[in-house]
């Protein structure tokens, strides 16, 4: 609905970045190949960092590493100074963290309503057994409103809040999985390639979603994103990987003009 | 995760006491029903209790109208008056009567063949007028599929409005408590615990089986034919086990032979007794007694030919033809059991005559343990009819049966004491030997006109000739 | 020394019929993806088949004849017929849907032979070779034995061979990885699917002929006896390597041949020991075994090209369509109850009292497979457990029957507790064999003790009183039944409207992002078996006290793991997510079968063989219709009479 973003300024609450989650020397192998090779990252409070790359270079394995759902090799994530390298994947909601998925990862048969009362009462803790069998399992008023909070920050999903998810494309789908991460109210906000798939349109309220996210409620978020369009918009740092190593690192502008990164993309003679 | 506000702290409190008193409300207004007359339903009906239970039968009148004396012994040509009956499944020509056998099977056992062995003797009886002026005829023969012996029981009490059942014969006897419970006289194949305590469950073999007494047979058999060493064998479940415990007491009591060799945990299902044969071979092992079932001793007999072993086997329940013709070589020596006089004996009882006679006339009868069971149910069906007298009930005929203290079927059994056998095996313990020659069978241990060898089970030892008498004998 | 080698010999023929059948299940595994529970039964069409051929009282050809036309002709026409009506609709299914499938045709399959070839017995199965003995290092084998060795020994040597050095061997494990992606290249796909299950089909025939000689008479359960048994050298061998198998298989024989050598009699442990080794083996192979359960992360690169399936007719439930659904419910349910009660004879009443009871149990396959989409293959044994500790604590304490089913519950719940605890880490069809292998322990182990099953003599359990009301008339006991299902009922309603069902939806759909939100997947899946435990149990103990009594022949009648397989497919087929599948499942498994021998020309066992067949049948619509047949046909056909009803999605076919 506005014209195409323009770079953000740094959050003016980030003046003194501290690290909030600081990765070091993630190593990662898989029957040989090394999918990562002492790759680190770090990542302050409040900012809004970008993870780039060409194809297999190991942005999501990274991803996967510092999120929980693989166990690194070698090296250590640690986060507000805790060492959570083998935090197992479900216990790291409770610390803040949220993520999208590269290929979305949504509850079939359930519909959008559904999916973030999931998330909400997940974040909660407020649900059990027996809170089930005494007719309390029900979806309260608060769990509804903090589904109305939400679905005023992604104003899309208002029409098909009930629909069935299969119901939906894939741009509504990815915005689907963005507002179950954003219901939970994390800290660390990790998304994989949410734009793919979406049109200009969605793209764009995509970017506003997150700036406004960072801007009001100061979440940390780190990105892996192709467009560069969009990474360059609202990153202020940029991490790049190839074939497993870091190969650049540092605020957007400097990363994008830097020629090492023009060749990992764009081949040799770029 | 933590949460939790005060308000629903207390709420948990709350409902946590609630749960509690209402808990302990709830278990102190339950309890048990256990069985008595009132609960039992009029008409009949499966009403809850377990197999076996009440006491043995009653010894009731033993001479009636139609004969008596301790056989039941009775004369067909006398038992002609019609009276008019109000009994259930009896009709102005016709007593009607159900049977309840595992026609379909895994085990492919043949128990129809047992019905078959019924309707031969109803023929017979049919066919000199019927009794009490009426004929008899299995008018619901179901087939209980092995597994569904409950429902088909109820099935013939609810539905079939018949006065007897003959015969049952099943693999899993779950419907005993529902015949036991609605009172109907109920006859067939004893292979089954459960027939054992109700006074109207007949098995043709008395209604009990006691797997551990210390039954002599084996014991003589392995005098019989020399063998100083036996080999024992038998599956790791509880029923095996017993079995063994039976064998050993039998032997440890009458010294006649030794175990040598004993395994009595070999895994269900098992097909493979390499390990075991060539144990006993190298123990010199002379006779196999097993507890297992007739896929057991099929293998293990193919097993003892394969490895040229040359020991023959006691197959308590081995009397079938086509397990000894198919298998002739790995039987070859092996003795089986009956408790009814060989079909092969040289001097037939009347009961055998008859059998004959009349079984080869009905359509896919062959002639076997399973016919004859069922010929002998039959067999006891009208006996108790005919000495229960023309007003004859359900009751009568049961009682009149209870009150029988030899009963041989005219000759064809051992003579089964009614009075005991409910509960208990008789103190004198009957049976008939046969070998197994050229994939036939031929009576052995026995004297002519006295097919069956008698073990006194009060005596520390068994005589050098044992008693031998005919079937009926006192 | 000599008897330890000698017992170690005499290990081996068996060991290669374990083999045979263990590396039959690897090559279906490793070219289909199907974990084909059914292979025996294949088998046993083979077996039969050559039987009819072969026996000098039926058909009496020369074995090389029988030989081609049951394996190398019946063999592949089958695997034809299973790849073209079935398994290639399930190419991209996951793991759990083609296991479904198979168990289907398990229940299917022999039922079929059944019916057409009737039940005079198939005594004395001829072998391949004349069953004369000869003499190999100085131990006696019969001319099969040694046929069978030979045979496997060099099927196995066949296997490896092609897996590794062909093109074709290569493109059957390309297809079962990704057909997209193999497609690409050029390669048929659908034809070298096809041309995978003609090869392992033929395997199954080979075995089935092979193998039919072990037994006094050729019987469906005696295969999937060896089967079961031979799971533990498929997991040995990591489901991949042929080799590995025929070295599982053989030291699966070979062990057991020890311990009939070495074992003391009389020991419980020893005793124990023996009869569960196969299945123990599987168990601690399936925790431990390294390599064995593949990295979840191994999938499939195109499984996401693929248009995604039309929306299963779940999602899209019209409201009018469900209040219907209950009226009419509501409606049935009084009627029916007031018919049985008041109207029936008994026969029926106890068919009806049956079956609600049955519809109890079932509620808990609802609660595992359906909301929890975990199979669990020892619902009847936990159903056991309940009606057996029933009847204990009844018998021993004198415990009020209610009571005594109450505790038993929570204990049957601690059991299945225990069980799910080590399982956790296994997934989809490993979970389903562990549970399979412990089904296997309990019966063979457990169940026949004299201290569970009471020896020769059933434990007699007492009818409940209630507020001195007496229920052991038995149209009481009927409502007292109705009354406890309802509860049940509702219990897996709140379950699966409440947390438990919606974050179990979550791990079922989507366990990555499930996790991700902070959902404890080993929590929330024991926390469902037990509780899935518990109402079996308690169902258990509902049996027991309908029964009068639990024992060992009420246990083989009732709830041997058998029918725990035929439960788990019937209430698949009609719906494992919903309650009301459940009661229908549950009152079908009684009254159909009565319903078709009401059919003149139908005698009862063969309306039962019938109606195996179809609840078979029925659970290969699993993949298709993952709600049920009757959610599924409800939907399509109140879609087709009201268009009106709004995103009713037509399934494609």
């Amino acid at each position: 609905m506005n014209d195409a973003p323009t770079a953000a300024s740094p959050s003016p609450a980030a003046t003194t970045p501290r690290p909030l989650l600081v990765a070091e020397g993630i190593t990662k192998r898989f029957a040989g190949i090394c999918a990562l090779d002492r790759v680190g990252i770090d990542v302050a409070d409040g900012e809004l960092v970008g993870l780039i790359g060409p194809n297999g270079a190991g942005k999501s394995t990274l991803f996967a590493c510092l999120t929980g759902l693989l166990p690194p090799d070698d090296g250590a994530v640690r986060f507000a100074d805790r060492d959570i390298t083998d935090t197992p994947l479900h216990r790291r909601a409770g610390l803040g963290f949220a993520r999208t998925f590269q290929r979305m990862e949504l509850f079939a048969g359930m519909s959008v309503r559904d999916h973030l009362i999931v998330a909400v009462r997940a974040h909660n803790g407020t649900g059990s057994l027996v809170r089930d069998l005494l007719f309390r399992g029900r979806p309260t008023a608060a769990e509804h409103d903090a589904v109305d909070a939400v679905v005023a920050l992604v104003p899309s999903l208002r029409t098909v809040i009930d629909q069935p998810i299969e119901a939906l494309g894939l741009g509504l789908g990815r915005l689907v999985e963005l507002a179950r991460a954003l219901i939970t109210e994390p800290r660390m906000l990790f998304l994989d390639e949410p734009t793919s798939g979406l049109d200009q349109a969605e793209t764009a309220e995509l970017a506003a979603v997150l700036q406004s996210v960072q801007r009001d409620h100061g979440t940390t978020i780190v990105l892996v994103e192709h467009d560069l369009t969009t990474v360059q918009a609202i990153c202020t740092r940029l991490f790049v990987l190839d074939h497993g190593v870091r190969i650049a690192a540092g605020p957007t502008a400097d990363v994008l003009a830097d020629p090492r990164v023009r060749e990992a993309y764009l081949g040799a003679g770029a | 995760m933590r949460s939790t506000s005060q308000p629903g702290r207390r709420s948990w409190r709350t409902v946590a006491a609630a749960a509690a008193v209402g808990i302990a409300l709830i278990t102190a207004a339950c309890g048990n029903v256990y069985e008595t007359a009132d609960n039992k339903k009029s008409g009949g009906g499966g009403s809850g209790g377990g197999s076996g239970g009440s006491g043995s039968g009653s010894s009731g009148a033993t001479t009636g109208p139609g004969g008596g004396g301790a056989t039941g012994a009775f004369d067909l040509a006398k038992t002609k008056q019609k009276n008019p009956s109000k009994e259930p499944g009896v009709t102005d020509d016709t007593i009607r009567i159900a049977s309840v056998v595992a026609k379909t099977n895994i085990l492919k056992i043949p128990a129809d063949q047992t019905v078959f062995g019924a309707q031969a003797y109803f023929d017979m009886v049919n066919s000199q007028g019927g009794i009490w002026g009426r004929k008899l005829q299995l008018v619901s023969n179901r087939d209980d599929q092995m597994v569904k012996n409950k429902e088909e029981a109820q099935g013939v009490v609810s539905q079939d409005n018949v006065f007897a059942v003959a015969p049952v014969a099943t693999v899993l006897f779950t419907g005993s408590q529902v015949f036991a419970d609605a009172g109907i006289p109920t006859f067939g194949w004893n292979i089954n615990p459960e027939w054992g305590g109700p006074p109207n469950l007949f098995g043709e073999k008395g209604s009990y089986i006691c797997v551990t007494c210390g039954y002599a047979s084996q014991s003589f058999v392995a005098r019989s034919i020399g063998a100083k060493k036996i080999g024992v064998l038998a599956y790791g479940v509880e029923q095996s086990a017993e079995c063994v415990k039976g064998v050993r007491a039998g032997v440890e009591r009458y010294k006649t032979t030794e175990i040598a060799f004993v395994d009595d945990s070999i895994p269900f299902g098992n097909t493979d007794y390499s390990v075991q044969v060539q144990k006993m071979r190298d123990a010199g092992i002379q006779l196999i007694v097993t507890c297992m079932d007739t896929s057991g001793v099929i293998n293990l007999a193919r097993e003892v030919a394969k490895q040229d072993a040359k020991i023959p086997q006691y197959v308590q329940m081995g009397y079938d033809y086509d397990l000894v013709s198919t298998y002739a070589k790995e039987f070859e020596g092996s003795i089986v059991m009956t408790q009814f006089v060989p079909i092969e004996s040289p001097d037939k009882p009347k009961g055998l005559q008859d059998y004959l006679t009349w079984i080869d006339k009905v359509p896919g009868a062959k002639r076997g343990e399973l016919s004859v069971a069922g010929w002998l149910a039959a067999d006891m069906l009208v006996r108790g009819l005919a000495l229960a007298g023309p007003d004859f009930t359900r009751q009568k005929v049961v009682e009149a049966l209870n009150g029988l203290t030899n009963w041989s079927a005219d000759g064809f059994t051992p003579g089964w004491d009614w009075t005991v056998v409910h509960t208990a095996d008789m103190t004198v313990a009957c049976q008939a030997f046969s070998k197994v020659h050229d994939g036939k069978f031929e009576p052995a241990f026995a004297e002519p006109g006295k097919p069956f060898t008698c073990f006194d089970n009060n005596d520390a030892s068994i005589p050098d000739k044992p008693r031998h008498k005919a079937g009926g004998e006192p | 020394m000599t008897q330890f080698l000698t017992y170690l010999l005499l290990g081996i023929p068996i060991g290669c019929v374990y083999a045979l059948m263990a590396t039959g299940i690897v090559v279906t595994y490793k070219t289909s993806g199907v974990l084909n529970l059914a292979f025996g039964a294949q088998a046993y069409v083979s077996g039969c088949a050559f039987y009819v051929l072969r026996s000098p009282d039926r058909l009496g050809l020369p074995m090389p004849v029988a030989f081609v036309l049951a394996v190398l002709v019946l063999g592949p026409a089958l695997g034809v017929l299973l790849d073209r009506a079935l398994y290639r609709y399930l190419r991209t299914a996951p793991p759990v849907a083609k296991l479904v499938t198979s168990l289907g045709l398990l229940v299917a399959i022999p039922q079929i032979l059944q019916l057409k070839l009737g039940s005079t017995p198939l005594t004395n199965p001829p072998g391949v070779a004349s069953d004369s003995t000869i003499a190999v290092a100085g131990v006696n084998v019969s001319t099969n034995q040694v046929a069978t060795m030979v045979i496997t020994a060099l099927a196995v040597a066949g296997l490896t061979l092609m897996f590794r050095h062909t093109s074709l061997g290569l493109q059957m494990r390309a297809v079962v990885e990704s057909p997209r992606l193999t497609s690409l290249t050029g390669v048929d796909a659908a034809r070298i699917g096809t041309i995978a299950w003609m090869l392992s089909s033929a395997f199954a025939g080979l075995a089935g002929v092979l193998l039919a000689p072990l037994f006094s008479q050729l019987s469906d359960i005696d295969y999937f006896t060896v089967l079961v048994a031979a799971l533990a050298a498929a997991a040995f061998g990591r489901l991949t390597s042929v080799g590995l198998t025929l070295l599982g298989g053989v030291a699966l024989g070979a062990a057991q041949k020890l311990l009939d050598g070495y074992a003391p009699s009389g020991s419980v442990f020893w005793t124990g020991m023996r009869g569960s080794l196969p299945f123990l083996s599987l168990i601690l192979l399936l925790l431990f075994w390294p390599g064995l359960r593949q990295n979840r992360a191994a999938a499939d690169p195109l499984a996401g090209v693929d248009p995604p399936p039309p929306p299963p007719a779940a999602a899209t439930r019209d409201r009018r369509l469900t209040v219907a659904t209950y009226a009419i419910a509501a409606v049935v349910i009084v009627g029916g109850s007031y018919v049985t009660y008041a109207v029936v004879d008994d026969f029926w009443l106890q068919l009806v009292t049956h079956g609600v009871i049955l519809a109890l149990v079932f509620l808990s396959i609802t609660l595992i497979t359906g909301i929890g989409g975990q199979l669990s293959l020892c619902q009847a044994t936990f159903c056991a457990v309940g009606c057996f500790a029933t009847a204990q604590l009844t018998d021993r304490t004198g415990m009020p029957v209610l009571v005594a089913a109450c505790v038993a519950a929570a204990f049957t719940a601690v059991v299945g507790a225990l069980v799910a605890i080590p399982a956790l880490r296994l997934g989809g069809v490993y979970l389903a064999l562990a549970t399979l292998a412990f089904a296997l322990m309990f019966e063979n182990v457990i169940m026949p003790l004299e201290a569970v099953s009471g020896g020769s003599r059933a434990v007699r359990v007492p009818r409940p009183r209630f507020l001195g009301i007496s229920f052991g008339d038995d149209r009481r006991f009927f409502l007292l039944s109705l009354a406890f299902l309802g509860l049940a009922s509702l219990v897996v309603v709140l379950v699966r409207e409440g947390t438990t069902g919606r974050f179990l939806h979550a791990l079922r759909t989507s366990e990555t992002a499930a996790a991700s939100l902070g959902i404890d997947p080993a929590r929330a899946k024991v926390t469902v078996f037990a509780l899935s435990a518990a109402i079996a149990g308690f169902g258990g103990g509902l049996l027991a006290t309908f029964n009068g009594a639990a024992g060992r022949t009420f246990y083989q009648a009732e709830l041997n793991y058998f029918y725990g397989l035929v439960w788990l497919v019937l209430v698949i087929t009609l719906g494992s997510q919903s309650a009301q599948a459940a009661i229908n499942a549950g009152l079908s498994f009684f009254l159909f079968p009565r319903f078709l021998g009401l059919i003149p020309f139908l005698d009862q066992s063969t309306a039962q063989g019938v109606a195996f067949v179809l609840f078979g049948l029925g659970a290969i619509t699993y993949a298709k219709f993952p709600e049920g047949i009757i959610e599924s046909q409800t939907r399509r056909i109140t879609g087709r009479l009201f268009p009106s009803s709004r995103a009713t999605a037509e399934v494609a076919p």
